[in-house]
């Protein structure tokens, strides 16, 4: 886990390899939709600014309505051409998530005063250029809430708080490229993961809640590897 | 310290030669108190000596022990460094570890491990940095038994106060110190090897709870602790 240099300011990644899980073609089409996603030829209501790109904005325990499903509309922000931002000055450009070498090398930023909602049916019809890894992802949430509440949440304490669904979307990547190439959806990929991941023992925990446990997350990932191999 | 004291074998007289100050004492009269903060104050000073030396065999010993620990890590990535690159991702796979902490482990991205799950190769300073956590996956339950489940208890963090884990000592490089860690020594204690300044960077007010939607979320911490 990145230190941060001084949990009074806005922090910056070590490299901006650091920021992304994946870029371009390292894109897995069957990730669900996550916070910190670069999506391409958004149209925003409100912007007047046609389509382009955009970052998907809003949180991880919030953009599910049953923890599968979406949320009907989701928040995201314009993301356009930006010079970079060095480390040094990471605790500045308040209204901005700076993302540098997004596409081929370019460096691009994310405007929160372009922002609005857009209904998620758009949004998974639509290419993704990049995922934010998850140290991108508090990085993000990090510089929201300060540009909306001039409060500096530690990234540290925000992982903390999200690292459930981090788990639970990596599982998922993990299940849907066991099933790619077969004959189901990604919905019914999904939906069967979901399925799998809230089964409990009588009177006992989901495997759902067991992902944000520490020293349980390690027995969840065996029993689905074990899972699948059954399967294959 | 560098105060040099000799003292008689029955304690009855205490000598401060840095500062030639002698303190005999006549075993046939009553002591004063200032006799007895005289022999306190030269039992002290031997103490501290003693102390001393008692710190230095400790960093003495404890160097040897980290060098003792380093080379049985390198005896046993020897065993793995030449194995098949599928198998020894087999093997951490099979121990529950998640592909995005064996990428950060290994010192590389999620995507270029993907690609060595589907039979790249990796250089030989990958390939060697594969098998020595290999290495310490075995190493640990067999240094500390209690280690069971040796994923689970590389996501522990190795201090309440910081979020500071055995993954993170391994991705730091440091090896000996995750075992050191499973032979007992104190969590916090290796963090100051590992992150001097962890405590300010990791100290906060800020504290996880779940909410009324039964997901998580941040709140001040509350005074009461």
């Amino acid at each position: 886990m990145p230190e941060p240099d001084d949990p009074a300011l806005l922090e910056a990644p070590a490299t901006e390899d650091d920021l992304y899980h994946s870029r371009g073609e390292e894109v897995l089409p069957t990730r669900p939709l996550l916070t910190g996603d670069v999506l391409a030829d958004v149209e925003i209501p409100g912007l007047d600014d046609g389509r382009d790109l955009a970052i998907v904005l809003t949180h991880p325990c919030s953009m599910r309505r049953d923890g599968v499903h979406l949320q009907d509309r989701i928040f995201v922000a314009r993301v356009v051409e930006h010079a970079v931002v060095p480390a040094s000055q990471w605790n500045g450009h308040y209204a901005k998530m700076p993302l540098s070498g997004l596409i081929n090398g370019a460096s691009y930023a994310a405007l929160f005063d372009s922002a609005g909602l857009v209904r998620s049916e758009f949004l998974i019809e639509t290419e993704r250029v990049a995922c934010l890894s998850e140290f991108g992802v508090n990085l993000l949430q990090q510089r929201l809430i300060f540009h909306l509440t001039r409060f500096v949440a530690p990234t540290f304490k925000l992982h903390e708080s999200c690292v459930g669904v981090f788990r639970e979307i990596e599982l998922h990547d993990e299940w849907a490229e066991f099933f790619s190439g077969r004959s189901q959806t990604p919905t019914e990929v999904g939906a069967a993961f979901h399925e799998w991941l809230r089964e409990a023992p009588a009177g006992g925990t989901s495997r759902q809640v067991r992902l944000g446990d520490d020293q349980q997350v390690a027995a969840v990932r065996r029993e689905m590897r074990a899972h699948l191999a059954k399967l294959a | 310290m560098s105060t040099n004291v000799e003292s008689t074998a029955s304690g009855s007289e205490a000598r401060d030669t840095t500062v030639g100050r002698t303190a005999p004492i006549d075993p046939t009269r009553t002591m004063t108190i200032s006799d007895i903060v005289n022999v306190l104050e030269s039992a002290r000073d031997l103490s501290l000596i003693r102390l001393e030396d008692s710190h230095r065999r400790l960093d003495t010993i404890t160097e040897l022990h980290a060098g003792g620990l380093e080379w049985l890590i390198d005896q046993r990535v020897r065993q793995y460094v030449g194995r098949d690159v599928g198998e020894l991702l087999s093997k951490l796979y099979g121990l529950g570890f998640a592909w995005s902490d064996i990428a950060r482990m290994a010192g590389v991205s999620v995507p270029a491990l993907r690609k060595w799950r589907r039979g790249e190769s990796p250089t030989a300073e990958n390939r060697r940095r594969l098998a020595t956590i290999v290495a310490i996956c075995d190493l640990v339950p067999e240094r500390s038994p209690m280690v069971q489940d040796v994923a689970a208890w590389l996501e522990m963090p190795l201090s309440q106060n910081a979020p500071l884990t055995g993954i993170d000592l391994i991705a730091g490089g440091q090896f000996s110190l995750v075992l050191r860690w499973a032979q007992g020594e104190d969590g916090e204690h290796l963090l100051d090897l590992f992150k001097p300044g962890w405590r300010d960077a990791y100290r906060n007010d800020v504290e996880v709870f779940i909410a009324s939607d039964g997901a998580p979320a941040l709140r001040a911490r509350s005074r009461d602790g």
